[in-house]
């Protein structure tokens, strides 16, 4: 039991934080998960998602909502679960989802800000 | 006499972590008003009815922390921000040492946790930077410098103040246009040698993470608090990150074994400054 005590926590917190370094190379942003990977890149606010060539505002979803919440789910790991109650939320009836996020990009050496496409899936109706 | 400090260093710290605790609970869980207020109640009025000793009553209200904690991780796991999981484990490292009825073995419980803690968190900061193409190019420091995300101070000089806030405008502006429709916009820098200035920024910050760990297992207590206060005060400065700061300054001062009331003063300001600023909404928390 005194050995949980004194090294249970720090390994569970090592186990978590490796766990979110893993999912980094799946979309997930460095900011959350518990992988203390806050400032080594671009905030979460810098990714758009793009739904059928439709962008989503984020201004234009309620607080405290389903869909917000959802969003922001998906902004942070863009992962089929979430890509799922997106749909469901914005009742979309079409058979095949196009689900894109962007990503603003900074260049230090040509002084421009520009977007890139950093992830693209497709959402087919059986999977709804 | 050590052992009273020691009983009284637990218990201070629970009790800081409480201040953080309930000004974070006002920031983030606005939505469940009813739900923080009733909890709350309970424990304050198990305080006077059922506790008789600080310690448990201590214990009970860290419970109940570390409970309302753990269920933001459970139902926002991938949106929880750092500070939230790094709450949650300095909760659970304060109950097994509130649960503890020798004081030695209380200290020695927050002292292996919390040095195994700033490790950790620090190497996976320079993990998750060296990993990241943005952060060792710089261009990530860059951006925060030219939006005036870092060193807010310089807001004060108003030149400064207008360079920051045009690039806020055009880059808020372009975020919330549909980027399929955008060709990429020019900006301007401060001063010459910006670029090479904040890539040389970034790697330093690497530099001082790794500095810090080795700092943890020194011996002399003036140069590791002095360097540990610094810390603080710097990432203060550059970046009002109130909340994981107020925690960090909990688990430094839990090494603090100099007689230097200074010291002690320090942290305490340090702390002071980092919950007002949270109470008052400053910051990132």
């Amino acid at each position: 039991m005194k050995q949980v005590k004194y090294y249970g926590i720090p390994v569970l917190m090592i186990l978590v934080a490796s766990f979110q370094l893993m999912n980094v190379n799946d979309g997930l942003t460095r900011w959350k998960g518990g992988g203390f990977g806050m400032y080594s890149e671009q905030y979460h606010s810098s990714r758009q998602l793009v739904i059928e060539h439709t962008f989503i505002n984020p201004d234009s979803l309620k607080r405290g909502g389903n869909l917000r919440k959802a969003y922001f789910s998906y902004l942070h790991y863009p992962r089929s679960k979430f890509a799922n109650i997106l749909a469901k939320e914005l009742d979309f009836k079409k058979d095949t989802l196009q689900f894109e996020i962007w990503q603003t990009n900074f260049d230090s050496n040509n002084l421009t800000i520009s977007k890139t496409k950093i992830h693209s899936f497709n959402l087919y109706r059986e999977d709804k | 006499m050590l052992q009273l400090k020691n009983i009284e260093l637990t218990k201070t710290l629970s009790v800081a972590f409480l201040i953080f605790f309930l000004l974070n609970i006002k920031v983030h869980f606005s939505n469940f008003d009813a739900t923080k207020v009733t909890l709350f109640t309970i424990v304050i009025l198990s305080y006077f009815f059922w506790f008789k000793s600080t310690r448990k009553f201590l214990f009970f209200a860290v419970l109940i922390s570390s409970l309302i904690l753990l269920t933001r991780i459970y139902f926002y796991y991938y949106s929880c921000g750092n500070h939230t999981f790094l709450a949650f484990y300095i909760s659970l490292v304060l109950l097994f040492a509130l649960s503890e009825k020798h004081s030695n073995s209380s200290i020695k419980i927050l002292k292996i946790n919390f040095k195994i803690f700033i490790a950790v968190i620090m190497l996976f900061a320079v993990i998750q930077k060296v990993s990241s193409p943005e952060f060792v190019s710089g261009d990530f420091f860059n951006f925060m410098f030219s939006v005036g995300g870092f060193f807010e101070f310089l807001k004060f000089i108003e030149p400064i103040n207008i360079y920051f806030t045009e690039n806020w405008n055009q880059i808020n502006a372009f975020q919330k246009t549909d980027p399929a429709q955008l060709d990429p916009i020019n900006y301007s820098l401060l001063f010459d040698g910006q670029t090479i200035l904040l890539k040389y920024l970034s790697l330093f910050t690497l530099l001082i993470e790794l500095i810090l760990v080795g700092v943890l297992f020194l011996k002399n207590q003036l140069f590791k608090h002095l360097f540990f206060i610094s810390f603080l005060v710097f990432t203060l400065m550059t970046r009002v990150e109130a909340g994981f700061l107020a925690l960090l300054c909990i688990m430094f001062y839990t090494f603090l074994e100099s007689e230097r009331k200074w010291l002690h003063f320090c942290y305490t300001a340090i702390y002071f400054c980092c919950v007002f600023m949270i109470f008052f909404g400053k910051g990132s928390h």
